[in-house]
């Protein structure tokens, strides 16, 4: 099975950076829209939406928690280089490290992923393993190869 | 004093790390420190001079400094071993503060809290054409040569939550922000902190520019060549030096710690 759990998109959402005046600086980076917007998908797919953290300049993180015991928690981070950029991980370093393909994290990813590709907000949305995001090479349409 | 509190505060919440409800974080948390433990013996492999000077320096220093806080000998050993840990633990944390401080005697005697001044010192400012020269867009490379403004790099996961019985909630700043768990060496330019970041963060890929940048939106660090760290590489380059010379030190003092009580309990077996 491969997974790939980036997403690199384009979105109708509006640019939520926030530059200072004179525009040296970012005072807010990009992404807290789009989280929340998952955070709202998410939500539907009877996650649990535990909090949302800024990470300045490396965007935003959302956590969750959800699968069949509820137990399973999960980040997704947010950022944006020219298009939108997400990951979304286990934020267990147990099964980061010896279930890193557990089926709650199959799950999710594909959940979300079906979510996305009905939705309008998200524009050619493409899918990369760990190795292969902004490499260049053209991403897949979902998340979960058998 | 303030460092050793910190240094307590992480202990005792690694100590009451099983909380169901916090389990997750505490594997994090734990599987961080140990790491930290075994990076310095991985430092020490890569570049034995340094561990040489650290570990010599580390012994003047406690020549110096023999006191009941930091002196093993200095106290009674315990009875049992889950006493003697105990007891070597604070010793431990002392110990680690001063063997870091010893052991950067070398540049200056910098304090814990000098750390981020040693390693402006150590570490060259980048210009311009460097970056020019490894492809990278002038107007990204005269970004990136900007002093960094940013929040710098929390060693802690920001949605880290102690533990129940410390009252819950998020790590308060204090322990956050201290130099402990937040890397944020004084001078550092954007670039070569975005790289830290690349590096030690998994799920960390590229960010945007200000606008003023004109026509070039973000930068990726795969694009710019950069490398991401192992599993490993990110516990050590991520870790703030005070962490990682408190971490070693602990880790010694407890096989110190442990050496001593075998020998005193051989000992006892023998007089009798």
């Amino acid at each position: 099975m491969k997974m790939r759990p980036w997403a690199e998109f384009a979105s109708t959402l509006p640019s939520d950076q926030i530059d200072s005046e004179d525009e040296m600086d970012i005072l807010q980076y990009p992404g807290k829209l789009l989280s929340e917007t998952l955070a709202e998908i998410l939500k539907g797919l009877g996650y649990e939406i535990i909090d949302l953290i800024y990470l300045h300049e490396r965007g935003w993180e959302l956590h969750i928690r959800g699968g069949p015991k509820g137990r399973s928690a999960f980040g997704i981070r947010v950022t944006q280089i020219e298009k939108y950029l997400i990951v979304l991980f286990q934020t267990s370093w147990f099964r980061t490290t010896f279930a890193p393909r557990h089926p709650d994290l199959v799950a999710v990813l594909t959940q979300l992923a079906e979510a996305m590709a009905s939705d309008a907000r998200f524009i050619d949305v493409r899918w990369f393993a760990s190795e292969d995001v902004l490499s260049g090479i053209p991403g897949a349409l979902r998340p979960i190869e058998p | 004093m303030e460092d050793t509190v910190d240094g307590a505060v992480f202990g005792a919440r690694l100590l009451n790390g099983f909380d169901p409800d916090q389990q997750d974080a505490a594997w994090d948390d734990v599987s961080r420190v140990a790491g930290a433990g075994v990076g310095f013996g991985r430092d020490a492999v890569s570049d034995p001079s340094t561990a040489v000077v650290r570990v010599k320096g580390g012994l003047e220093g406690w020549a110096e400094d023999l006191s009941v806080k930091t002196d093993p000998k200095a106290t009674p050993v315990a009875d049992t071993f889950r006493g003697e840990v105990d007891r070597q633990f604070g010793i431990g944390l002392n110990q680690g503060g001063l063997l870091f401080d010893a052991a950067t005697l070398p540049v200056g005697g910098a304090a814990i809290k000098g750390l981020s001044r040693m390693g402006k010192a150590a570490h060259g400012l980048k210009t311009v054409d460097h970056y020019v020269a490894k492809g990278v867009p002038p107007s990204i490379a005269a970004y990136f040569v900007e002093p960094y403004t940013g929040m710098g790099h929390h060693y802690l996961p920001r949605r880290t939550r102690l533990p129940d019985i410390l009252g819950g909630g998020p790590i308060p700043p204090v322990i956050s922000e201290s130099p402990f768990f937040l890397l944020k060496p004084e001078g550092i330019q954007r670039g070569d902190m975005y790289e830290l970041h690349y590096r030690v963060d998994p799920h960390f890929n590229g960010g945007k520019v200000p606008r003023r940048i004109g026509n070039v939106k973000g930068w990726s660090g795969k694009k710019l060549g950069w490398e991401k760290e192992d599993s490993l590489g990110q516990v050590w380059y991520g870790a703030p030096d005070p962490l990682k010379a408190t971490a070693a030190g602990a880790l010694g003092t407890g096989l110190v710690g442990f050496g001593a009580w075998v020998d005193e309990n051989d000992g006892e077996e023998r007089r009798r």
